[in-house]
C-alpha cells in the first residue's frame, strides 16, 4: 500500500549560509502492507512528522520515491497531489485542525465536498459512528478534546480513505477519551484500513502491528508485535488463572496495570 | 463510513443521487457570521473607503455646477450693446431669451447723462429692477424701488444730489423728473455714481430706449460660448460681446479647483486603499490555519483563491453599498454646509464605486493569498 524507496527530504540549514542542508529523512526504505497498522516513535526531530507529510503528499520529498497505491506521488504535479490526498489519504491530527466557524456536520462534509461532493446523511451518519450524533450541529469551540478528536476521525474516513495518517491522535487527550480513539482506530484496522500512526507512548504503539523507531532521518528500530502479543496474551491467561486459584472475579478494572496496554484493548487485540 | 475502503468512484457514486449542499455558500456565510470580528474590521474598512470615495466622487461632479452658479451671482458674463451706442431694437430681449433657452437671465439697461439742480452732470440708468435683483445678487441694496418715481441712488451720487434722502430734480434735453430716494446702492465700482430709475419712468422722461443687455449665461464656458453665439446671431444689429475678465477669472478657478480637487480626492481614496489593504492583509493572513488544514483535506488551489477571492469581493460589495449611503449622506451635508445647497445624490457613482471596491478587495486580498499559497500547509499545521 505504502512503499517509500531511498527517500531523503533535505532542509537548507539557517546556520549555514554556503548551501548545507539538514536531513530530516536520510535514505529511508519502508514497505506498509495494505491493512497493516504502523506505529512510529521517535525523538523530537527524528523526523516522523516529515514522514507523515510525505506520505500525506504535504510535501515533497527531495529525492527517491514515494508510492501510494501503486501510485508513484514523488514527481506528481500539485494538483495530481490534491486529489490524491482528497481520495487516498484521511488525516487524524493531534490538534485536530478543525475550521473553528463550521459545526462539526459542516468540518465533515468540508472533506465530501473537496473529494467530490456534499452528503448531509451521510455526514450525520459518520458522526453518530463516532458518538457525535446528537453534537453535530456544535461549533469545535463547544466540544471537548476528545469530541474534537473523533470529529476529526469522522472527517479523515468520510472519503472512505485506504491509509489513515494518524499524528499522536490521542497526544491531547485524557485517558478516557484516549481509549474511545484507539478504540475508534483499532476499529479502522479492522475494516480493513492501513493506518500509519506517530506516536510517543509506546503503549499506544503496542495496538499497531509494527513499531518503527526514528533517529536522525533513519529507521533505527524495527519491532513486530505478533511476539509481544503473545506475551501478553500469556500474562492474561495467567492472571486470570490466579485469580481463579484464589476464587476471585477476573475484573477488567482491577486487572488494569499502569504502563501497559488498557486491558479491554488488549483483550479486543488478542480475539 | 464502511467495512472496507472505497474506490473514490464507489464514494461518488454512492454520493451522486443524494441532496447536496452549496458548500461555498455555506463556508462564506459561516466565516462572515462567525468571524464577525475580524469581518467586521475589514468591512468597516471597506465602507470607511467607499464613503469617502463617493462624497468626494459627488462634490467633485457636483461641486463645478455649484461653483457655476456662485459664479453667476457675481454678474453678467455676457453684454450686448447697440452699435455706436444705439437704441437695441424692441424684439432684442426676447430674441435673446429665445436664444439662452432658460440657461440664464438678461437685462436691459438704457443710459443718460443728466444734469442736477445744481447743474452737475450724472449718470441715470434705466433698468428693470426684479431682473438686476437676480443679475446683481450681491450689489449691497439699502432698500430697492417699488413704486413709480423712485430711484435707486448710488452711494456717492447720493451724497450730492440728496444728502438727506430728499426728493430731488434730474433734467434730461429739457425734461424734468422728481425722484425719491427709495434706497442707496454700495458696489465700490462705477454704479456707486449712478442713479437708477425703473425701466417705464426713464423712457416715459427721457424717451431712450436701451441700449444695453446685461447677461448672465449658465453652463459651462462651452455652453457660455454657444449662448454668445446665438444671441450674436439673433441681433445682428448688436455687438455682443463676452466679459472676458469674469469669463477667463471663471475658467481659471474652475480649472484650479478642478486640479486641486483631483489631487486631494486621489490622495484620500489612495490612503483609504491602503487601510483597506493592510486590514485585508491582516484578515486573509489571519486564516493560515483554515488555508493549510483545507488544503490537507484535498483542496485545490484555484479552489482556495477562488474562495477568499469570493471572500474579499463580497466584503467590497457589501461595503461599497454601505459605504455609497453613507457618502451620499456627507456629500449633501459639505453642499449644504458650503453652498447652502444639497449636492444632488448621482448614482452613476454608484458603478464607479462598486467596481472600485472590489477590485481593491480583491487587489488587498491578491497579496496575502499569493503568500499563502508559496507556505506549505505542514508547516502550518505543525504550528510553524
Amino acid at each position: 500500500m505504502i512503499r517509500l524507496k531511498n527517500v531523503v527530504k533535505a532542509y537548507p540549514a539557517k546556520a549555514e549560509a554556503n548551501g548545507g542542508v539538514i536531513r530530516a529523512l536520510d535514505n529511508i526504505s519502508l514497505e506498509v502492507a495494505p491493512g497493516e497498522w504502523l506505529a512510529m516513535m521517535g525523538p523530537s526531530g527524528s523526523g516522523k512528522s516529515t514522514m507523515v507529510n510525505l506520505i500525506g503528499c504535504l510535501d515533497r520529498p527531495t529525492s527517491g520515491e514515494i508510492q501510494l497505491d501503486g501510485e508513484n506521488v514523488a514527481g506528481i504535479a500539485a494538483s495530481e497531489l490534491n486529489r490524491v490526498r482528497a481520495e487516498k489519504i484521511g488525516f487524524i491530527f493531534q490538534q485536530f485542525h478543525l475550521v473553528p466557524y463550521l459545526t462539526a456536520l459542516e468540518n465533515v462534509m468540508l472533506a465530501q465536498y473537496f473529494h467530490s461532493m456534499t452528503d448531509q446523511q451521510e455526514a450525520l451518519e459518520a458522526l453518530a459512528r463516532v458518538g457525535l450524533k446528537d453534537r453535530a450541529h456544535h461549533l469545535p469551540a463547544q466540544l471537548s478534546g476528545g469530541e474534537q478528536q473523533r470529529v476529526c476521525i469522522a472527517r479523515a474516513l468520510i472519503n472512505d480513505p485506504k491509509i489513515v495518517l494518524a499524528d499522536e491522535p490521542t497526544g491531547n487527550l485524557d485517558a478516557q477519551n484516549e481509549e474511545i480513539v484507539l478504540r475508534l482506530l483499532r476499529e479502522l484496522h479492522q475494516q480493513g484500513r492501513t493506518i500509519v500512526m506517530v506516536t510517543h507512548d509506546p503503549v499506544v504503539a503496542r495496538l499497531a502491528d509494527r513499531r518503527i523507531e526514528l533517529h536522525h532521518g533513519r529507521i533505527a528500530v524495527q519491532e513486530v508485535f505478533s511476539m509481544a502479543d503473545e506475551e501478553q496474551f500469556d500474562e492474561v491467561l495467567e492472571e486470570l488463572w490466579v485469580l481463579a486459584e484464589h476464587g476471585e472475579q477476573a475484573e477488567i478494572a482491577r486487572m488494569e496495570v499502569h504502563g501497559a496496554l488498557p486491558v479491554s484493548l488488549a483483550v479486543e487485540k488478542m480475539t | 463510513m464502511s467495512s472496507f475502503p472505497h474506490e473514490p468512484a464507489e464514494v461518488v457514486a454512492r454520493r451522486a443521487g443524494k441532496p447536496h449542499t452549496s458548500m461555498f455558500l455555506r463556508m462564506l456565510i459561516r466565516a462572515a457570521v462567525l468571524r464577525r470580528g475580524r469581518a467586521a474590521s475589514a468591512l468597516l474598512a471597506m465602507i470607511v473607503a467607499s464613503a469617502v470615495a463617493t462624497a468626494m466622487l459627488n462634490l467633485y461632479t457636483d461641486v463645478q455646477a455649484k461653483l457655476r452658479k456662485e459664479f453667476r451671482n457675481y454678474g453678467a458674463n455676457i453684454v450686448v450693446i447697440g452699435h455706436d451706442g444705439a437704441s437695441l431694437p424692441a424684439s432684442a430681449l426676447a430674441e435673446t431669451e429665445s436664444a439662452l433657452g432658460g440657461r440664464g437671465i438678461a437685462v436691459r439697461f438704457a443710459y443718460v447723462v443728466a444734469r442736477t439742480p445744481d447743474g452737475q452732470s450724472i449718470v441715470v440708468a434705466g433698468t428693470d429692477f426684479d431682473r438686476v435683483r437676480k443679475l446683481n445678487s450681491w450689489w449691497s441694496v439699502t432698500n430697492w424701488p417699488a413704486n413709480s418715481n423712485e430711484a435707486l441712488v448710488g452711494a456717492r451720487a447720493a451724497a450730492v444730489v440728496s444728502p438727506k434722502g430728499q426728493a430731488f430734480d434730474l433734467t434730461f434735453q429739457g425734461h424734468t423728473i422728481r425722484v425719491s430716494p427709495a434706497g442707496t446702492l454700495r458696489t465700490g465700482a462705477a454704479e456707486d455714481s449712478r442713479i437708477y430709475l425703473s425701466l417705464a419712468d426713464f423712457e416715459r422722461w427721457s424717451g431712450v430706449r436701451p441700449s444695453t443687455l446685461e447677461i448672465a449665461a449658465t453652463g459651462s464656458p462651452e455652453e457660455v460660448s454657444e449662448s454668445l453665439q446665438r444671441i450674436a446671431q439673433a441681433i445682428p444689429e448688436a455687438e455682443v460681446k463676452p466679459v472676458r475678465q469674469v469669463m477667463e477669472a471663471e475658467a481659471h478657478i474652475l480649472g484650479k479647483t478642478r486640479a486641486a480637487l483631483l489631487a486631494s480626492y486621489s490622495l484620500i481614496i489612495l490612503t483609504a486603499a491602503l487601510c483597506v489593504l493592510s486590514t485585508l492583509m491582516g484578515w486573509v493572513l489571519d486564516r493560515r490555519r483554515d488555508f493549510a488544514i483545507m488544503k490537507a483535506l484535498g483542496a485545490s488551489g484555484r479552489l482556495l483563491n477562488g474562495f477568499f477571492a469570493a471572500e474579499a469581493a463580497s466584503l467590497g460589495v457589501v461595503g461599497a453599498v454601505i459605504g455609497f449611503v453613507i457618502g451620499i449622506g456627507i456629500a449633501i451635508w459639505i453642499g449644504r454646509v458650503n453652498f447652502h445647497a444639497p449636492v444632488v445624490p448621482r448614482f452613476g457613482v454608484l458603478p464607479i464605486v462598486l467596481l472600485g471596491s472590489v477590485v481593491v478587495a480583491l487587489l488587498s486580498a491578491a497579496l496575502p493569498i499569493s503568500v499563502l499559497r508559496r507556505v506549505e500547509p505542514a508547516m502550518i499545521l505543525r504550528g510553524e
